[in-house]
Parts: C-alpha cells; structure tokens; sequence
C-alpha cells in the first residue's frame, strides 16, 4: 500500500516509537500515583516528554505543557477555559471543526460573539482583515497553523504581532504543522498552542496537548484524580495538574518522546523540506492533466505537504474509493471537517481528494499515485 | 522495629515539580530519593525528596537555580 494519508495520521512511525510504546506497557505504571518504581517510571515518562515538547515548541516552561488525547481535547480546554461569556473572538475560516465546533458552543451558550476572517478561492485569508475585525472587546484570536484541506500556511507571526499590540490572546491550532515544520511559541507570539501527536510528530494516537504561555489562565474542563492534593475539594491550581484529570496516556507519550526524539535528531527542516518536495513533485505531476483541478496557492514552496484535489465531476469519495481499491493509494476524500473552507473553495458538494505526505513516503511512491490519478481522469 | 531517624523531606505540589526536581538533584549528586509523602507533611497523597538533612541548603540553591518550586522542606523521622 501506498500510504497517503498523513495529514489524518502517520502510518509509518520510526521503529524507536513502537519499541518505547511497548517497552512502556511493560514497565510504566501510573504516574503520579505513588512511588514505586514503575510509577516512577511512568512518572518520568510524561516529565520527560513535556520537557522535549517544551524545547521542541519554545515553551519556556516544561510544566506549561499540559497533555491531552489529542489536538481537539486541547482546543476544547484552549478554548472553553478561556473564553468568558460575551466576549468577542476572531476565527478564519481555514478552521477545522475542532475549533469551530467548541467556538459555536461557545457562541450558543456564553453569548461569545464570533467573527470570521474569510477565506478566498485559493484558500487565502488577508490578515489584514483582523485588524478590520478587531474591536474594543476582542478577547481572543483562535487560528489554524496550516489549512488542513489546502496546506496553506497562516503567518502566526504577523497574527502573534498583532494580537500582542492589542493585548488578545492567542490560541493556535498546529495539528496539522507540528514536526512538518518549526513552531516557536516565542518567536510567533503564540499564547495556546495545540498539538496533536499522531501525526507529523509521528506519535501514537491518542496524544497530543498544549502549551500554555506563562500567565495565561485556562479554567479546567475535566476535574478528577490527580495524584496530589487529594483532599483538596476541586482540581489544584498549578499547570500541569489543573488540566490534566485522570490517568495519564504514559504508555502512549512514551511513543511521542520518541517520535520528537526521532525529529530532533533528523531535523526539522530536513523533513519539512523532504515533505514538501515530495508533494511539490506530485503537484507538478498532477496538475498537467486533464480534467484535474487542485486548490489551494501553489505559487508558493512554502506549504504544508497536502495537495487536495478533484478530478473532473468525479465524486471525491469514488475517486479515491478507486485509488484505495484499484491502485492501493490511501487517500481521504470528502468534507475533511472543514466546512466553511469548502464553501470558500466552491467544493461543498464534491469534497475534495486530499493526498497529504510524511518523512517516509517515496519519490516512486508519487511517481504511482501521479499515474494512478492520470488513468483515473483519463478513463 | 525498623530503625528510624531524621531525614530532610522536600515535597511538592504536583508530579511535574518533583519529577523536575529528582532531575536537578540527581545531576548534582545530591544524594537521595523520590518517596512517598509521610503523612506528617500531607494529608494528600504524592511525590516528595527524602534526602540527609546536610543538603538542605545545597538542594535549596539547585532547585532555586532551576527555577523548580516546592512546598515545604522538613526533617522528618523517618525509617532507615
């Protein structure tokens, strides 16, 4: 099979990040519940991972970093613990529903008055228009890092520029850019990151956190076991805890340790440079033929690696029903829950086909899904 | 009876804390362990450094230095 489907979760993970996770499940109690030597372990397990997290996004403090099952947990607490009732929030619409989603809760039952930065045929939003946006009671901005339908990239920094001259908060959803490309909470001027770690970190699923700015407030959304302070009547106060209830995914973080370890070690622009150019190459292969059209801005290099496409009139669900089925490509077609960015790329009907690349994907690999899309509009 | 005797105990408000702190003290070979809290410092449950009550000082510098808060620093009779 040729595994295609990287922007919904990497497949291939280096062997350092199975081994850690079963060399886990067989050591790694539960952290923070004593202090045997197997809680201990798993007890170092998260510590260490928040502290490669913590140097991996320029989060200052490895205590900031707070972990969750995955980007859309992290948006939720990102977004729910933030806000206050009323007050008036800036969106694009490149967002995926797991920040829309808890946007429009927000909007429905604290009265959160939301305002979109609107995206044109390309997929591109002028970021001009937060400043056009902005009014006096603009609490926070929430952004996405990278569309994940078109791999256009969002300039965090400018927005992070701009938030910070006007004292508004920043939440970022890096789903899609995290271990794909450098993320530096410092440098951009970020406030929330959120992360997920199965996919461009090359973590288990089942990971993934934020990384709070120090003195940023986020109220808990879950309150449980903590492993400390148990008679105290609520969910302690300090970062981590304050947001972490429940058992720790130990087992699973010990994977995402690696898979940071795996990139540290390889480096960052070295994948994110292979990553590209393997999506560039299919971009050039795909877009002289016939019948195919793609979206998003290609006059750039600087993308993430996701070319989405559709093929005449074609059905984005037969198109790559047909690729899974006739060729072995693993896409994903349809809405890719992103809504309000099919509408502004005209695809709310047919969806889209997305191919999206990793580290570990193949020139030839391209070179057969290339054919493979060129038969499929040739037929 | 297990023989029993004074022991500086650092504790900690959460795991993160005193998983960063064994790291520090470790690297600059203080001598000692993460144990349990006793229950004469916590009625809660959680991690705490139990270490010999001469590296007070020096373990307050290193934790200082690190930037790494704890909650309270206590001789504690504890087992050998």
């Amino acid at each position: 099979m040729i595994y295609l489907d990287n922007a919904a979760t990497t497949l291939m993970k280096p062997r350092s990040v199975t081994d850690a996770v079963v060399r886990a499940m067989t050591t790694a109690g539960n952290a923070s519940r004593g202090a045997h030597s197997t809680s201990l372990d798993a007890s170092r397990i998260v510590y260490d991972a928040r502290v490669k997290t913590a140097q991996l996004f320029g989060c200052s403090r490895p205590d900031h970093v707070v972990f969750t099952c995955n980007s859309t947990e992290a948006l939720n607490i990102a977004i729910q613990g933030a806000l206050r009732p009323g007050c008036h929030v800036i969106t694009t619409d490149l967002e995926h529903n797991s920040v829309l989603r808890p946007l429009y809760r927000m909007q429905d039952a604290q009265g959160v008055r939301l305002d979109f930065v609107q995206a044109d045929r390309s997929g591109k939003i002028d970021l001009n228009a937060f400043e056009r946006l902005k009014r006096p009671d603009t609490a926070a901005i929430v952004c996405t890092h990278v569309s994940n339908l078109t791999g256009e990239i969002v300039d965090i920094a400018r927005i992070g520029r701009f938030a910070r001259e006007n004292g508004i908060l920043l939440i970022v959803d890096a789903s899609q850019s995290a271990g794909c490309m450098p993320v530096d909470m410092e440098e951009m001027g970020i406030d929330v990151l959120c992360f997920t770690g199965h996919k461009g970190l090359m973590g288990p699923q089942g990971t993934g956190g934020m990384c709070i700015r120090e003195g940023v407030e986020i109220r808990p959304l879950i309150e449980g076991g903590s492993g400390v302070q148990s008679y105290r009547r609520r969910q302690p106060e300090e970062y981590p805890t304050r947001l972490e209830a429940g058992t720790m995914n130990a087992h699973g973080l010990a994977g995402l340790s690696a898979g940071i370890d795996f990139i540290q070690k390889t480096g960052i622009r070295t994948i994110m440079e292979k990553e590209r150019s393997l999506a560039r190459a299919f971009y050039e292969g795909v877009r002289k033929i016939d019948g195919v059209q793609t979206y998003g801005d290609f006059t750039t290099p600087e993308r993430g690696p996701v070319v989405a496409l559709n093929i005449r009139s074609y059905d984005s669900s037969e198109v790559s029903d047909a690729l899974s089925v006739d060729y072995g490509i693993a896409t994903r077609p349809g809405a890719h829950c992103a809504p309000r960015m099919h509408r502004a790329l005209g695809t709310q009907d047919q969806g889209a086909v997305r191919f999206s690349f990793s580290w570990f994907n193949t020139p030839e690999e391209v070179e057969e899904a290339v054919r493979a899309v060129g038969e499929i509009a040739g037929a | 009876m297990r023989e029993s005797r004074d022991f500086l105990v650092i504790t900690f408000s959460q795991t993160a804390d005193a998983m960063a702190a064994e790291k520090v003290l470790t690297q600059q070979h203080i001598p000692g362990r993460i144990i349990p809290i006793p229950r004469q410092l916590s009625a809660g449950c959680g991690l705490s450094w139990k270490t010999e009550a001469e590296e007070k000082e020096k373990a307050a510098r290193c934790l200082e230095a690190a930037g790494i808060r704890w909650h309270e620093m206590e001789m504690v009779r504890l087992w050998v």
